[in-house]
């Protein structure tokens, strides 16, 4: 089968009718969540901060440099700026990044290894003799396939069934920290405390 | 600082325009929770520079937003696979292909799987153009390429999404 334009216009539109618009988009209140988080970005904000950071490199930053000349011009070595007094601590300290150091992909790298256990119709991972109840990640699902439970990412693909030895990058998180809705955590039993909240699974 | 939460207009182009916008999201990312999630962006993006973007603007500007955010997210996605190809601290994943009765559906529909074959910036192009109705050169502001590239890239998708369609057809 073979599409010519006007099928794949109309293929388009069917498949794009698919998509179900969750009701909390048309919610006010979903908005308002943000109200005091997002930064002000508009143009006159921009502008605004490009202007003041501007006067202080002029006024500040390019004395300071050419102070920081030795007699004859030349800058002084790395060394000898660390053997300053007050090189080498407080906000100059040299600083250490740590985590995943690609790009936008920081995340909690906790290690939880464990065998992929069904209770309470809930997926968990069996650590020891508990059971470590698990935030999975956004589109992860579990169906029964044959005889089998297993464990789908958001593409559908099987990352591991029920009884497998399973691998997740996370951390740990207290239920308390956070006001997670109900719905995130129907698959909670009464009492737990902590969850770990998986980013990358590995069956 | 004069931020606010999106009300009156805004409000106003969410309820005209975000089932649009979200099944256009589903057609670049191939599934609900993506789409959920690009539109999301979309309009957090959106809603910051509401006051930047014309009027009569913004849903082309949301498009524009949307289609690039997607590029984006899948240039860190392809850095991350490398990532962990590189690690080596990750093992194949088992692909015994779908469960769900959604998936089931995107798979017998043949159109969507072939979709899903094309490169990323031919895929766009495609859905800009049968889905949107756009303009090669629309076409090319919003993709950051020549209006040639589009016409080339169009006819490669086509080229590719008819190949693709008979091969998956023909008896085993």
């Amino acid at each position: 089968m073979k599409f010519n334009e006007q099928q794949l216009r109309e293929g388009l539109q069917r498949r794009g009718d698919c998509f179900i618009l969750p009701t909390r988009f048309l919610s006010e209140s979903h908005w308002e969540n943000f109200d005091a988080e997002q930064p002000n970005t508009s143009r006159r904000w921009r502008l605004a901060v490009a202007t003041t950071v501007g006067v202080v490199a002029v006024t500040i930053v390019v004395p300071a440099v050419v102070a920081s000349l030795g007699e004859d011009g030349t800058p002084p070595s790395p060394t000898h700026a660390l053997e300053q007094p007050g090189h080498g601590s407080g906000q100059n300290a040299p600083r250490i990044n740590v985590g995943n150091q690609e790009e936008g992909l920081t995340m909690m790298q906790a290690l939880l290894v464990g065998t992929l256990t069904e209770s309470n119709g809930c997926l968990v991972v069996h650590v020891g003799d508990q059971d470590v109840q698990v935030l999975w990640p956004r589109g992860y699902s579990a169906h029964s396939v044959g005889a089998e439970t297993l464990l789908f990412d958001a593409d559908g693909r099987a990352h591991a069934s029920v009884g497998d030895q399973v691998r997740l990058t996370g951390g740990f998180v207290r239920s308390s920290d956070h006001g997670w809705t109900t719905d995130a955590l129907r698959c909670a039993h009464q009492g737990i405390k902590a969850y770990f909240v998986a980013g990358l699974v590995q069956g | 600082m004069n931020q606010r939460a999106p009300t009156g207009s805004f409000a106003d182009f969410v309820q005209d325009s975000a089932q649009r916008l979200g099944s256009l999201a589903y057609l670049v990312s191939g599934n609900q929770a993506s789409a959920e999630d690009l539109l999301q962006e979309t309009l957090l993006q959106l809603w910051r520079h509401w006051e930047d973007v014309p009027e009569g603007a913004r849903y082309s500007y949301a498009r524009r937003v949307m289609v690039n955010k997607h590029t984006d997210q899948l240039r860190r996605l392809r850095i991350y696979r490398q990532y962990l190809r590189d690690s080596q601290t990750t093992q194949a994943l088992i692909d015994v292909g779908p469960a769900d009765s959604l998936t089931r559906i995107d798979e017998r529909d043949e159109l969507a799987r072939a979709l899903k074959q094309l490169p990323p910036r031919q895929r766009s192009v495609l859905i800009l153009r049968y889905y949107e109705d756009l303009s090669d050169i629309d076409i090319a502001a919003i993709l950051g390429m020549k209006r040639s590239t589009v016409r080339s890239q169009c006819a490669r998708a086509l080229k590719r999404l008819n190949n693709v369609l008979p091969a998956r057809e023909s008896p085993q």
